[in-house]
């Protein structure tokens, strides 16, 4: 119907032609009305008087005839921007308010939404699934997977198209050099079985992944590269599939390399070496690997682990060996299927969430304290507005008016809310202890987010402009000039809609002030519970003995020996030993039942798990770990293992009297050795300060034999770890003695990397990272929040003032005392402040329960903090209106009068 | 005058009425104004206002062309046609009024006498 042409057809016209028509009309009526017998004077006035408005006529035609929105978008925008630049506290105001929220939002929108809603980078990730197992045994509730389950399940099962095997371990990577300059640098890789690559579905960048054979034992070494690898070690060379490279000493084909973006388990990983999983030499008990696993289409998680459970009890059939029927039965085995997804992000998504509500709650305050400052800016023009609209500017036209005030501050405060985000997450992403947040490399600025924060920035605009534009724009134009002309008891009811704004901030400000106070608590009550260890003056680092340059417990405790004497030979060192498990290092840890000589089981009773550790003599006082009865090891021997342990305090009291641990028998196999305690240490919370402490079972670092978990079956080897954590700890906590024990270890074994260099403070303080990440985002959220509230309560009580100046004018002049002024102003300003205080506590009581899993050692409702917080809030309500009020006080009398009339 | 007791043009009927007024052939928008109420006996006075931007909406949809003219007593004027999809239109919305006027008849019911 629409003519293609009407477009151009339509510009042909312009306003002057639409003018000279109206002329052209003026005057054909007025000829007529002359004609009728009319004066020619009064006929012309009678023309115009029943053309009625002619230029709301030529307006309508402008905007009917234009497009409209293109023109009148950027006419608007012109002009709304010389109106902000006239105003530049309120606009500063107003955009540096909404970069807090908008860059807020955004930033955690954007960890959100990458750690938690984003699929993983595989092929249908939402198929697939972590394969685990729970258990009934006190001291430790969950497995993975044994190489024998992960052989039954991938053969016998009915629900999946596919399923992998890996396990994450770090290798000694040969760079550059040869022979004696050869130096070996620590990598994290995983051992990944052939199928893994395509559970997950992804395709090598060059060459290929694992073949099956090349899992088995006796099969050439091969290894697939990550892209980062490859290109930062080997400077991307087209030729390195096919090269050969030394990996813990062994020389191992380059067959493939990964794209950049496969992260599987996680972003480190730097290069997949075959699992070697022998199904004819299973380990049935050592639930060492993990599984993932792809669900054919139409399977639920639910389903797969019925039908694991089910295959469960005929994996010891399949592969006899320590896992029995009797065992699986006894320990309450369950098949545990969960998304992949949860499994990588864990539990940091309440953390994330919490996070988010509080950056969405700074939002709100910050658009509620802009559409404050709107209103603000709507009665201090109001005259002229409503004299403009007498005169015929149309109710869109205003309202376009602050609409485009709004999008100018909107977008320039998202522009830079934007930058603050991104800045934001470079500081975090480079934080140097890390904060443990799973996938939080690939957290970035991208399409979605930027969607958001758009979409945020425009609802932003919309809701702080249309407010006071509606607010202000009632239909009495007669009786707001008349009010305002007089200025007696005028804006009572947009002062209303102030004050409705600002008990909403108070409110909005508190909940996130106590927030910010219960997280403080929490940290200083985490901070405050003792771990057990002095972490002043202690450092760590972590050594790898290579298979072939260490091949026997004898060199290896040799090499251990050496280091640790030439390291105490330093003059700053005061003790030195070796650990395999750190305190608050959860990699390395390693359970194991124990069967202690006092506690026999009953039938088909399990006994309880617990952490095992290899530790020599300095250990204990490197670690600053008090005895608290008997005495630490003898110096390690290989030639004469003695049967010994250590126990914690917390192990000793779970099993015998306070006192009585020392001289008791414990063994790591029902049919071992017995072990004789020859010392107990005070407690250690090697496991989180905020679990209890630690039941760990110390074992010298040549034992014989070690746990069954640890060594297979094979009880006659006299056991020592290759992975080995070194603690030194320094005479005075001011000096770095990293540099010189580095440079002992150089000397005595060039090839051996050293790595993971910790001091213990910053083992510390990374377990506590989690809480103050929180804390810190809530502080910076509170305070925010606090700040713009206490903007937004400054600005109703001045207004509130200057609405009053001619009464208080008037009290003045008939006698009135500057303090009963002040007071009367305060008064008002604190009823306001109060009522959001209360909304506010009672928000916080409901809300705060979702703080609790994120809480240590406080109540959510806790009501000192609730109290700190409410005080805290009034403090600054009364600064904020004393300054206003003051300045009511101070009123010149005459002036006031003067300027009002 | 009586302006008081003059009906109010219902929505959307100024259209029809332009559209009616130069179906008797072209025009200018007082003189469409000045018909409009002649021929209504005084009944509907055109607002003058209204009329200039309704003529435009029907140019804007080309229903009715313009061009400027010289008036009969010699004055510049911008005259109006009906185009064919005009006469359309107009065919159309003289349809839906007789329709709506007859139902609106029925619901009324018979005309009171003496008006």
């Amino acid at each position: 119907m629409r003519n293609p042409l009407h477009f151009l057809r339509r510009r042909r016209r312009d306003d002057a032609d639409f003018s000279s028509e109206i002329s052209a009309h003026l005057a054909l009526e007025t000829d007529r009305l002359v004609a009728e017998g009319m004066p020619p004077a009064d006929a012309a006035l009678e023309a115009h008087r029943r053309f009625g408005n002619v230029r709301l006529a030529q307006e309508s035609f402008h905007t009917g005839r234009t497009i409209p929105w293109v023109e009148g978008v950027a006419r608007h925008l012109r002009r709304a921007a010389r109106r902000l630049v006239r105003a530049p506290v309120f606009s500063a105001t107003a955009v540096l308010t909404l970069m807090l929220g908008i860059g807020a939002t955004t930033a955690v929108f954007s960890l959100v939404d990458s750690v938690l809603l984003r699929p993983l980078p595989f092929t249908h990730p939402a198929q697939l699934v972590d394969l685990s197992h729970s258990l009934a045994v006190r001291g430790i509730s969950h497995v993975d997977q044994s190489d024998a389950t992960y052989l039954y399940y991938r053969e016998a099962n009915h629900v999946f198209s596919g399923v992998g095997a890996y396990r994450t371990s770090a290798v000694n990577l040969s760079t550059a050099g040869a022979g004696d300059r050869a130096r070996a640098e620590r990598v994290d890789a995983a051992r990944a079985s052939a199928s893994l690559f395509a559970v997950l579905g992804i395709a090598p960048l060059e060459g290929r992944v694992f073949r099956d054979a090349e899992d088995q034992p006796g099969a050439t070494p091969v290894v697939v590269l990550g892209e980062r690898l490859w290109r930062t070690q080997y400077a991307s060379d087209p030729d390195m599939i096919g090269r050969t490279v030394v990996i813990d000493g062994v020389q191992h084909e380059v067959v493939g390399i990964m794209p950049n973006g496969f992260a599987f388990p996680d972003g480190r990983t730097a290069l997949w070496i075959p699992i070697g999983i022998d199904p004819a030499h299973t380990r049935s008990a050592a639930f060492d690997f993990r599984a993932v696993a792809r669900l054919r289409p139409g399977v639920t998680p639910d389903a797969a682990a019925r039908d694991l459970q089910s295959l469960l009890p005929h994996v010891p059939e399949a592969f006899p060996g320590r896992l029995t029927t009797d065992a699986i039965a006894i320990t309450h085995m369950r098949v545990d299927v969960h998304s992949l997804r949860d499994a990588i992000v864990g539990n940091i998504g309440r953390t994330l969430w919490v996070v988010f509500g509080a950056a969405a709650f700074l939002l709100l305050v910050s658009c509620a304290n802009v559409a404050n400052l709107f209103l603000v800016r709507a009665e201090e023009r109001q005259h002229e507005l409503v004299v403009r609209r007498a005169l015929g500017a149309s109710r869109g036209v205003v309202i376009a008016e602050f609409l485009s005030e709004a999008l100018l501050l909107a977008v320039l405060g998202g522009v830079l809310g934007i930058g603050l985000a991104a800045a934001g997450l470079g500081a975090l992403r480079s934080m140097p202890s890390g904060i443990a947040i799973p996938r939080l490399a690939t957290v970035g600025l991208d399409g979605t987010v930027l969607a958001v924060a758009i979409g945020v920035t425009l609802l932003t605009a919309l809701v702080m402009s249309l407010v006071p534009a509606f607010r202000s724009y009632g239909p009495q134009v007669a009786s707001v000039l008349v009010q305002n002309g007089r200025g007696t008891t005028a804006g009572r009811s947009r002062l209303r809609a102030r004050r409705v704004f600002v008990v909403v901030q108070v409110a909005l400000a508190l909940v996130l002030v106590t927030g910010a106070g219960l997280m403080a608590r929490s940290f200083r009550s985490l901070r405050s519970v003792p771990p057990g260890f002095d972490a002043n003056g202690s450092f760590t680092f972590r050594v790898a003995l290579p298979d072939e340059a260490y091949p026997t417990t004898g060199a290896t405790v040799a090499f251990v020996a050496r280091a640790l004497d030439a390291i105490a030979a330093l003059p700053v060192v005061q003790s030195a030993g070796v650990l395999t498990k750190l305190p608050l290092d959860d990699e390395a840890r390693r359970d194991t039942a124990v069967f202690v000589e006092d506690r026999p089981l009953a039938m088909r009773e399990m006994p309880d798990v617990h952490q095992v550790a290899y530790a020599t003599p300095g250990t204990f006082s490197a670690l600053g770990i008090p005895f608290v009865q008997g005495h630490t090891f003898e110096p390690p021997d290989a030639a004469r293992a003695p049967l010994e342990v250590i126990v914690t305090h917390a192990l000793a009291a779970r099993y015998w009297n306070e006192g009585q641990a020392v001289g008791r028998r414990l063994r790591l196999s029902p049919d071992g050795p017995w072990f004789t305690v020859i010392g107990v240490t005070g407690d250690v919370r090697g496991s989180g300060l905020d679990q209890p402490p630690d039941k760990t079972v110390y074992l010298p670092l040549v034992t014989a034999p070690g746990p069954a978990t640890a060594t297979g079956d094979a009880n006659t080897i006299r056991w020592a770890p290759r992975e080995l954590a070194f603690v030194v700890r320094s005479r005075s906590s001011a000096h770095d003695i990293t540099v010189p024990v580095e440079r002992v270890l150089q000397t005595l074994a060039p090839s051996v990397p050293v790595y993971a260099v910790h001091t213990m403070r910053e083992m510390l303080t990374r377990s506590t990272s989690r809480t103050s990440f929180t804390l810190a985002l809530l502080e910076i959220a509170s305070i925010a929040a606090m700040l713009i509230g206490a903007v937004g309560l400054y600005g109703v009580v001045s207004y509130m003032v200057s609405l009053r100046a001619r009464e208080m004018a008037v009290r003045t002049a008939l006698g009135a005392q500057p303090g009963a002024l002040r007071r009367l102003v305060l008064t008002q300003a604190i009823a306001v402040a109060a009522l959001g205080i209360v909304l506010g506590v009672g928000a916080a009581l409901l809300l705060m329960r979702f703080l609790a899993a994120l809480l240590f050692d406080v109540a959510p409702n806790d009501p000192t903090t609730l109290l700190a917080a409410v005080v805290v809030m009034a403090i600054v309500a009364v600064m904020a209106s004393w300054f206003p009020a003051r300045r009511a006080a101070a009123t010149d009398p005459a002036a006031a009068l003067r300027a009002d009339v | 005058m009586s302006t008081q007791s003059r009906p109010q043009l219902l929505q959307g009927t100024l259209d029809l009425l332009i559209l009616r007024t130069l179906a008797a052939g072209r025009e200018h928008g007082q003189g469409i104004a000045r018909t409009i109420q002649s021929t209504s006996r005084d009944t509907i006075l055109v607002d003058h206002g209204s009329l200039y931007p309704a003529l435009q909406r029907l140019e804007d949809r080309g229903w009715v062309r313009a061009e400027w003219g010289v008036s009969g007593n010699n004055r510049r004027a911008r005259f109006y046609e009906l185009t064919p999809s005009g006469r359309r239109q107009l065919a159309r919305e003289t349809r839906e009024w007789w329709a709506l006027a007859d139902a609106i008849a029925l619901i009324l019911g018979p005309q009171p006498s003496g008006t």
